[in-house]
């Protein structure tokens, strides 16, 4: 029925080892997450703000900044779309070979990064299958832009489609059916019955791979070829100061991307505690109809 | 009749719009950004006779890669399985303030850019780093550019893998079967040991398997604190690299070809886990 | 073994679980604790297994203080409504659990645990299911592995939350006759809660009502029904008739006519309800020589299988009055608009408090 708030001995461990345990993981944690994330900041401010200020203003990291920019509004525009019409297909349609489509989503999870460049060094580079033709067209995509588009657009785009296909799952056919006996079209019955209703968990992909957009090293930094001020992102850019021994430019640029994951976190909790409350509020809607109904019954 | 009709009707029949353009657009999708691609690797490995293959793949560089790599992954994922039930149990059972923040915080390797966690923990754990420096002094052990390093790097990378699976299982567990332990006249130990454990596994299993996978594949923030020393600190997604820089397509292709069926493996292994726990999960 | 609570007070928060209960169980007796939900029965059975701890006032097994007992120790059995069954132990694993868990000093040999188990699974009747695992069980069979393995530990007390509530209809009412046949097997004390007051009466020695974490009655199921004490009672155990009226010189003005009210007088005038059970009230077409013949009209007359179900109402104050009667013979046979006389056989006043809690629905 209710839960007490002190559970009796038995059913909870001394307060002894609960203070231990839970010592030993803040611990773990502190070491393994918060002392690395501190110091991102502290390396990069070490030597002044104007230091700072100049690593982060400097023709090629200004370069690589835009370029990252560049490359997560296509990526992720593109992943979005994607994720919607994958979902829509899996989640409100049978059909033969869905568990392996579903499967086949979660693929860049499972591959390396280095990996997913590679295939893409294969396919289109100046000794893949279609290189010959891409340079006799004078097209070029790897050590270009369109090959990190690609690159990072691979190994982001499950984030999205993952969020979706659960809930769209859980939420049936049943709103949309009701929607299109009422007489709306298929789009209508898109824009105004499914996406209200998977807005957050949409949003929660959106976030995931954004961060990873942003953030991808090892796919891109096989397709970019490195090129300072053309096809260098912000990661690449890290590697190559970083390799430069320009630590606090380095660490400068890597405090940009450490902000960024910090507002992914706490995007990503603000969605988690509206999405909580909704489900809170909707439980509490069923529980009051059912008392309700109780006590129309007594009356 | 009913059974064939039945089968073949419902599939079609469906009243919602939009099969053929979400499907289609979906496999064009997937076809130009991974179909494609793979086929592309696999016939550039092929090029080569199995001989070739089998020589690149068993030079013993790259043997000394995958024995890292395994291992390394290995001993990371172990540490997270420890220390991502003990995580996952203390944000789940020991409500202490601030815990909204740390649970927040877990997701931290899923966010931060492997980059900027290669160099920093490389600047932290170096000789010439704060930490890296006092267990120098204290231990005479190296961390950065060595084995540990990469086992470091694996291990902050694989955190949250361990914590996410297993803490909504320990949500769902039920009281009751708690109660009805102890009422039986368990220990918490016992109770811990033959009751919440066993359940708990499959998901500890699944948390373990992705955090494996996703060490094996691991680049960016390994290649900063590894040192990249041959036969000692390379790991094979780096060798394929430096197998790209010297225009050996092949070579790369094949090792390439390696670590993808080792992914292939693992995401089986993953998927019959969740269908494990699945099938134990459900009750009534 | 007996069990004593003396003045026992639990409240999460702000809301008062039980408040200053009392209640004595003797040894071998199969009590009930009834009443609607957040009534505080639950909390009476954790507090009794030791998964609860009493606020204030003491548990007592035998005269023995068990109030500061850990649930390991208290050797209590007790049966979750949903079961809780280890999902990866076998039934054989599962019941055989609190024997294994002992410590090596008092533990039984393997061989000796087999045996008691598969006596017990025999008990239950699945034995033949030894080696399955739960989820591959009916909802039935799992709550009697869950009785078994209770069981198994020899328990001084057997206390069931709910044990029928999770399963179909059918299957609740065979499981709570065998349940009554395997208390007269045991008789090992035990208590169990349920909303629901057909179980109560069929299965237990003695029923006690509880309502807003307080007894409101304890006695035989006979003596609730006949003899309910006060109004919750009334609504909540069987069906019942409440007509509101007025108290005066001794007698109650209800429904247009007059009922004797001799223990009310001095009290009076006082507004009061009068509670008449269905099939506690005569048909007639013309009233009678006394003078409690009430006028009524018939609005719907169902046939229940052998019961004839009349809706009426009161012609004096627009009431309705619901009457039930064996169908065998009768001679009536009212439709709608008919103009009858009813006579309550045994009505029962009490005082209107007009903050009256109880729901109606039972």
């Amino acid at each position: 029925m209710m839960a007490a708030p002190n559970p009796p001995r038995a059913l909870t461990e001394p307060p002894i080892v609960r203070w231990l345990l839970t010592t030993l993981a803040l611990a773990f944690l502190g070491l393994f997450l918060v002392v690395p994330l501190v110091s991102v900041f502290h390396e990069a401010l070490r030597q002044g703000l104007a230091v700072y200020w100049a690593a982060i203003t400097e023709p090629d990291a200004a370069a690589a900044i835009r370029l990252t920019l560049l490359v997560v509004a296509i990526s992720v525009p593109l992943n979005v779309i994607f994720g919607l019409a994958a979902a829509w297909s899996i989640t409100k349609f049978r059909f033969r070979g869905k568990q392996l489509l579903v499967t086949l989503i979660d693929l860049p999870f499972a591959v390396s990064p280095v990996v997913a460049g590679l295939i893409y060094v294969l396919l289109y580079g100046a000794h893949g299958w279609l290189g010959p033709w891409l340079a006799e067209n004078e097209l070029r995509i790897i050590f270009a832009v369109p090959g990190i588009v690609l690159a990072t657009t691979f190994v982001t785009f499950p984030f999205v489609a993952r969020e979706l296909i659960p809930q769209m799952q859980a939420q049936g056919t049943d709103h949309e059916e009701a929607a299109i006996s009422l007489g709306a079209s298929g789009w209508q019955t898109f824009l105004r019955v499914t996406l209200p209703s998977i807005k957050w968990s949409l949003l929660y992909g959106v976030i995931l791979c954004n961060a990873r957009a942003m953030g991808e090293f090892g796919a891109v930094s096989v397709v970019s070829g490195k090129i300072r001020g053309l096809t260098n992102t912000m990661p690449l850019h890290i590697e190559i100061l970083y390799n430069e021994y320009q630590l606090a430019a380095a660490f400068a640029v890597a405090s940009l991307l450490a902000g960024l994951a910090l507002v992914t976190l706490v995007a990503k909790s603000v969605v988690e505690l509206r999405t909580e409350a909704e489900q809170r509020a909707a439980a509490q809607a069923a529980a009051a109809q059912t008392t309700a109904r109780t006590l129309e019954r007594a009356a | 009749m009913t059974l064939a009709v039945g089968s073949a009707a419902r599939r079609r029949r469906s009243v919602i719009p939009g099969f053929g353009l979400t499907m289609g657009y979906t496999l064009m999708y997937l076809s130009v950004l991974v179909l494609l691609p793979f086929v592309a690797l696999f016939f550039k490995a092929l090029e080569l006779s199995w001989g070739e293959i089998w020589a690149i793949a068993s030079d013993p560089r790259a043997v000394a890669s995958y024995r890292l790599t395994f291992t390394a992954s290995f001993i990371a994922a172990s540490i997270n399985l420890v220390f991502g039930l003990l995580t996952a149990w203390v944000l789940v059972r020991y409500p202490f303030p601030g815990r909204r923040v740390v649970d927040a915080l877990v997701d931290l390797p899923f966010a931060l850019p492997t980059a900027v966690a290669g160099i920093a923990l490389t600047g932290l754990y170096a000789t010439t780093g704060p930490i890296g420096a006092w267990w120098y002094e204290t231990f005479g052990i190296r961390i950065a550019y060595t084995e540990l390093g990469v086992i470091l790097a694996l291990t902050f990378i694989g955190l949250p893998f361990v914590v996410r699976t297993v803490q909504p299982v320990i949500e769902d567990l039920e009281q009751e079967v708690e109660e009805a332990a102890a009422s039986l006249g368990a220990s918490r130990l016992q109770t811990f040991t033959r009751v919440l454990f066993p359940a708990l596994l499959p998901a500890l299993l699944t948390g373990f398997a992705m955090a494996f996978a996703r060490a094996l594949g691991e680049y960016g923030s390994v290649v900063f604190i590894a040192g990249n020393i041959p036969f000692r600190t390379e790991i094979t997604p780096l060798l394929i690299i430096i197998k790209l820089e010297q225009y050996d397509f092949a070579g790369a292709a094949t090792l390439g070809a390696v670590m993808l069926l080792a992914s292939f493996v693992l995401l089986l292994v993953i998927n019959g886990l969740q269908m494990w726990s699945g099938t134990r999960g459900r009750t009534q | 073994m007996s069990i004593e609570i003396r003045n026992v007070g639990k409240s999460f928060g702000a809301f008062q679980a039980l408040d200053d209960v009392s209640l004595d169980i003797a040894t071998g007796e199969l009590v009930a604790l009834l009443g609607p939900s957040g009534c505080g029965k639950t909390t009476l059975l954790r507090i009794i297994a030791g998964l609860e701890q009493a606020d204030t006032g003491a548990v007592a097994f035998q005269g023995e203080d068990a109030t500061r007992l850990d649930v390991r120790a208290r050797r209590v059995g007790f049966v979750f409504q949903h079961y809780a069954l280890f999902r990866h132990m076998t039934v054989f694993d599962n019941v055989a659990f609190g024997l294994k868990v002992r410590p090596r000093s008092s533990r039984l040999s393997k061989a000796a645990i087999a045996e008691r188990v598969h006596r017990l699974l025999e008990l239950v009747q699945l034995d033949f299911m030894a080696d399955r695992l739960p989820n591959q069980l009916s909802g039935g069979q799992r709550q009697r592995v869950a009785l078994a393995r209770a069981l198994a530990v020899e328990p001084r007390v057997l206390l069931l939350d709910e044990p029928f509530g999770a399963l179909d209809a059918q299957v609740r009412k065979d499981l709570r006759r065998w349940l009554r046949r395997l208390h007269d097997e045991l008789h090992v004390t035990s208590v169990f809660v349920t909303h629901d007051q057909e179980e109560a009466m069929e299965v237990s020695d003695r029923v006690v009502v509880m309502n807003r974490g307080r007894i409101e009655q304890v006695g035989p199921p006979a003596s609730i029904y006949d003899d309910p004490v006060s109004p919750f009672v009334y609504e909540f155990v069987g069906q019942v008739n409440a007509l509101r009226g007025r108290i005066v010189d001794g007698r109650a003005e209800v429904a247009g006519v007059r009922l004797p009210a001799p223990s009310f007088r001095g009290l009076d005038p006082l507004e009061a309800v009068a509670y008449i059970r269905p099939h506690e009230i005569a048909l007639a077409d013309a009233p009678g020589q006394t003078e409690d013949w009430i006028a009524v009209t018939v609005t719907d007359c169902t046939i229940a299988g052998p019961v004839l179900r009349i809706e009426a109402r009161v012609a004096a104050t627009g009431e309705r009055l619901e009457i039930e009667m064996p169908r065998g013979g009768a001679s009536l046979a009212p439709g709608p608009g008919a103009r009858l006389y009813a006579r309550p056989t045994n009505p029962r006043l009490f005082a209107d408090t007009t903050a009256n809690p109880t729901g109606r629905d039972r």
